[in-house]
């Protein structure tokens, strides 16, 4: 990785100089207010534990409180340097014969680096009256590599969403498009830069007002302050595997539109120190904004990144004229992320942060507080880290910086990143789900009371995007029509269901939850076996995938019986089989001649129905009965069905017996349908024919002419009215549950019991006529008649 | 040419301009009050000022009318400039927007245009953040 020493100083300084609310580099360091604190503990035991240990004692000066060099008078700064030396020189004498070495030592703020050991660290707590404090001189890693993590978004690049194909400008000093970490990005350019005599001139390269195309965004010329477009280019597009480093910036995958603004300007007064100086004039910065906008119909554009501002509004600045080309970006659904500023306000947002339809940002550090500089207000869009950012600088190199400028391109990054994935999300939704996913944090320094969210790109990625995680049921066979449950995430009203590759197609999407989803899977009758893919897309373009996740697939077909498995010569008998794996296009076949199947209907997976038709010239025996499937499968039963000499079937008749009004209810036991307040009916019906019969229907009649009764077990009635058989008494009811429906064999000289409901009183008094008729599974019917007693 | 035929000539000119711009694109755009930014007042008592001129022009949804609309109107301001007195540092395209050089008498001339103009405000030099 290219190093600059003492570079990533000098950008916090200059820094530090466009601050109005300047912050010393060393603000990091922890207060101690009493001598007994002078060492934090955790630096003595590990001095104690390691032997030695880089430290760094901040200096007691004589005068209180350093104060910073560009507030002092000539006179007054060389005061304070020479309490800097004097004090640090008294406390080398005291280290003296003391474990130490000197590390660095600095002539303009009161501290010392020093390695020591115990023994020098005991002198320096017990020297409370020149030292202030003793802190461990910390490794800062590069600080890119820490802030894309802390806001998620190399989880975001896991999932395929790094920004690529997406483009963003940077509208600032101008972007070194040579530079590795940007190598390859630059896909336009433009520069904006004014010339007014005495004031300000232009530094466009062709010495122009204006320019546009290759070269005309490249890095402004001003050593002093024009590295700034190139490091906030890195935050928000930077690629580490271009330039071999092992970080890269939030859209890693993103090109770069790079407009310069900037003006080179002459005068100390304008610079506010010493000139030259870089600033810009809103009407360049919006000139180059309307330049964005332009070139919107040739380039995926997500977001503009203006890391750049001045004054301080405590409300909204909606006639700053640059909300005008802000609104027809944001119209075109571009984002446009503005800095906050670095004024430390706790109530106010420079312009044109402060336009209310601009995205403001203001800045963190990278323990998630709000860095002492950056501006705070009610009305700032977002938060994202801004202090100690390491990213790419002119001449090919790389640089720390501090500055809602370093924050503003994490958020400007992030759009792009969120636009890969949601193509048609406008800004406001993405802003909507950036706000309702980061962490919150409250603005705790002095004065301040707002709490704002910090970006965390995965979390905003998920409320955009839906995810699909399960498919239930996940399979089906060819042919079959499914209707399925989609359970995941971020789904919405209009989610739209499709399936890959084809074979499968979805209908009758139902929004349920934003976690579930119902649709209607048609599986074509020629589909392919194996996966699919299956998609969720919400309205906003956003899609999530579920690989694998439903599969066409032949069931594997098992039959385990047929019923009747039996009939004669010449008979056409309706067989039910059950088994598994039944599926439309299901198809029966018996073995041999003379028996065929047809009328084969899918009742479910587990049973279909099919009528045998048996030739009268059939010969006797065994068929084995095969069910294969729409795609192969199969399955036979060995002598699944017999061919039986015919049975000579003799006349049937059936006696009636009246058994009384027994008791208040039909039937008994658990089968037993509870009671009406009258006794029911009960009578005793025996059956007289050779084989015996199946019954399938009763009906009971009573002649009552008041209300004549009819009982059926075909058409029961409601309620109790009903009629109910058992084979006893007390047995148990043979009528299905619900339906009432019979279907029982009855042997010869057999009998049952029929309970019949009294739903009027009248119909089993003395001297009624009972007429029961019974339907035997032959359709013929018999019939018996009692008189009741 | 006197002092006197030199106000003439300008107040026929800026009448003429005035029908122009009426006929042109003011019919139908209500006026709005005319905002003049302060520090371009002061700037102009000490000389010239950058300054960004948001004009007002009719809405539609057809947006090469719109910047039709937009030149229009930008034309219209200009001609009723004095010329030595104002100079164009950016037209825009797409937003009603001028961006001028301008001194006193300029300024003055501005401040007549309230069927036009609707605001002033000054062309601020902002800082990297």
């Amino acid at each position: 990785m290219p190093s600059r020493p003492g570079f990533a100083l000098g950008l916090v300084l200059f820094a530090a100089l466009i601050l109005i609310a300047s912050v010393p580099f060393w603000a990091r360091l922890p207060s101690a207010d009493s001598a007994s604190s002078v060492v934090a503990p955790e630096v003595r035991e590990r001095a104690l534990r390691e032997g030695r240990i880089r430290v760094i004692a901040e200096v007691r000066l004589p005068s209180g409180q350093h104060v910073p060099e560009g507030l002092l008078s000539g006179a007054a700064l060389s005061l304070q340097r020479n309490d800097i030396a004097s004090v640090r020189s008294q406390i080398l004498t005291r280290l003296a014969g003391r474990t130490h070495r000197v590390l660095r030592q600095y002539g303009s703020v009161p501290l010392l680096a020093i390695e020591v050991g115990p023994d020098a660290l005991s002198e320096l707590e017990a020297s409370s009256l020149l030292v202030r404090r003793v802190v461990e001189d910390t490794v800062n890693a590069p600080t890119l590599p820490q802030s894309v993590p802390l806001i998620g978004a190399d989880q975001v690049w896991n999932k395929g969403f790094d920004g690529t194909g997406v483009v963003v400008a940077i509208v600032d000093t101008g972007v070194e498009a040579s530079h590795p970490f940007l190598a390859g990005k630059v896909v336009e350019e433009a520069c904006y830069s004014s010339t007014a005599t005495g004031v300000s001139s232009t530094m466009c390269p062709n010495g122009q007002s204006q320019q546009t195309g290759p070269g005309a965004g490249a890095s402004c010329p001003l050593s002093s302050s024009c590295w700034h477009g190139t490091h906030v280019a890195g935050i928000a597009a930077g690629n580490g595997g271009s330039a071999g480093v092992t970080f890269s910036g939030v859209a890693k995958g993103a090109q770069i539109m790079a407009v310069q603004v900037f003006s080179q300007f002459i005068r100390a007064s304008d610079c506010g120190g010493s000139a030259p100086c870089a600033l810009a004039y809103t009407s360049d910065i919006i000139a180059g904004l309307e330049r964005v906008y332009a070139v919107r119909a040739t380039r995926n554009l997500s977001s503009a990144n203006l890391s750049l501002g001045g004054g301080l509004s405590t409300s909204p600045c909606d006639s700053d004229p640059t909300k005008a080309i802000i609104d027809n970006l944001r119209s075109v659904g571009i984002a446009t992320a503005v800095a906050a500023g670095n004024n430390g306000s706790t109530n106010s947002v420079s312009a044109p942060g402060c336009i209310s339809t601009a995205v403001s940002v203001g800045a963190t550090t990278k323990s998630d507080v709000i860095a002492s500089y950056s501006n705070m207000a009610s009305f700032v869009s977002l938060l994202a880290p801004g202090s100690s950012i390491y990213s790419s600088i002119i001449g090919g190199a790389f640089g720390t910086a501090s500055g809602t400028s370093m924050a503003t391109p994490h958020v400007t990054g992030t759009w792009a990143v969120l636009k890969q994935a949601v193509p048609g999300a406008s800004v406001s939704q993405i802003l909507s789900a950036l706000q309702s996913t980061g962490v919150l944090i409250a603005d705790t320094r002095s004065g301040g009371a707002t709490t704002k969210p910090r970006i965390q790109v995965d979390q905003a990625l998920a409320a955009l995007v839906p995810s699909v995680d399960s498919v239930s049921p996940n399979q089906g066979a060819p042919a079959a029509v499914v209707p399925v449950t989609i359970n995941g995430t971020g789904f919405v009203s209009g989610s739209t269901v499709s399936l890959n590759p084809t074979g499968v197609t979805a209908s009758n999407v139902s929004f349920v939850s934003a976690t579930q989803l119902t649709a209607t899977l048609t599986v074509a009758a020629g589909a392919a076996t194996g996966g699919r893919d299956l998609t969720v897309t919400n309205p906003n373009g956003g899609s999530g995938t579920l690989t694998g996740a439903f599969s066409v697939a032949v069931p594997s077909i098992a039959i385990t019986s047929v019923t009747p498995n039996q009939g004669a010569p010449g008979a056409t008998v309706p067989v039910t089989i059950t088994g598994s794996g039944f599926a439309a296009g299901t198809t029966v076949a018996l073995s041999g001649t003379g028996v065929s199947a047809s009328n084969v209907s899918i009742t479910s997976a587990t049973q279909l129905t099919a009528t045998l038709t048996i030739a009268s010239g059939a010969a006797l025996g065994a068929r084995d009965i095969t069910v294969t499937g729409s795609g192969g499968s199969s399955a036979t039963m060995t002598a699944g069905f017999t061919v039986v000499a015919p049975v000579t079937v003799g006349p049937a008749s059936l006696s009636l017996a009246y058994n009384g009004k027994v008791r208040d209810r039909v039937g008994q036991g658990e089968s037993a349908l509870g009671p009406d307040g009258a006794p029911d009916g009960t009578l005793t019906a025996t059956l007289s024919a050779s084989g015996g019969r199946t019954i399938t229907t009763l009906r009971l009649n009573s002649d009552w002419p008041t209300a004549p009764g009819v009982w059926r077990t075909s058409s029961p009635g409601t309620g109790n009215w009903v009629l109910g058989v058992a084979t006893s008494l007390d047995g148990a009811l043979l009528n299905a549950p619900g339906s009432m429906a019979v279907n029982f064999a009855v042997a010869d000289g057999g009998s049952f019991v029929v309970f019949a409901a009294d739903y009027q009183g009248g119909e089993f008094l003395s001297g009624r006529t009972l007429t029961l008729t019974a339907t035997f599974s032959d359709g013929s019917t018999v019939v018996a008649s009692t008189i009741a007693p | 040419m006197s002092s006197q035929d030199f106000h003439i000539v300008h107040a026929l000119a800026l009448l003429l301009a005035q029908v122009v711009v009426l006929t042109f694109f003011g019919s139908g755009v209500a006026q709005a009050e005319l905002v003049i930014d302060p520090n371009v007042r002061a700037l102009v008592q000490a000389g010239r000022a950058r300054v960004l001129v948001t004009l007002q022009v009719g809405e539609t949804a057809n947006e090469t009318l719109r910047e039709q609309a937009i030149q229009r109107a930008q034309d219209a301001v200009l001609a009723r400039l004095p010329s030595s007195h104002a100079s164009v540092v950016r037209r825009y395209t797409s937003i009603p927007m001028l961006a001028l050089d301008i001194d006193a008498a300029a300024l003055h001339a501005l401040e007549s245009m309230t069927d036009v103009v609707v605001a002033v405000t000054s062309d601020s030099r902002l800082k990297p953040q």
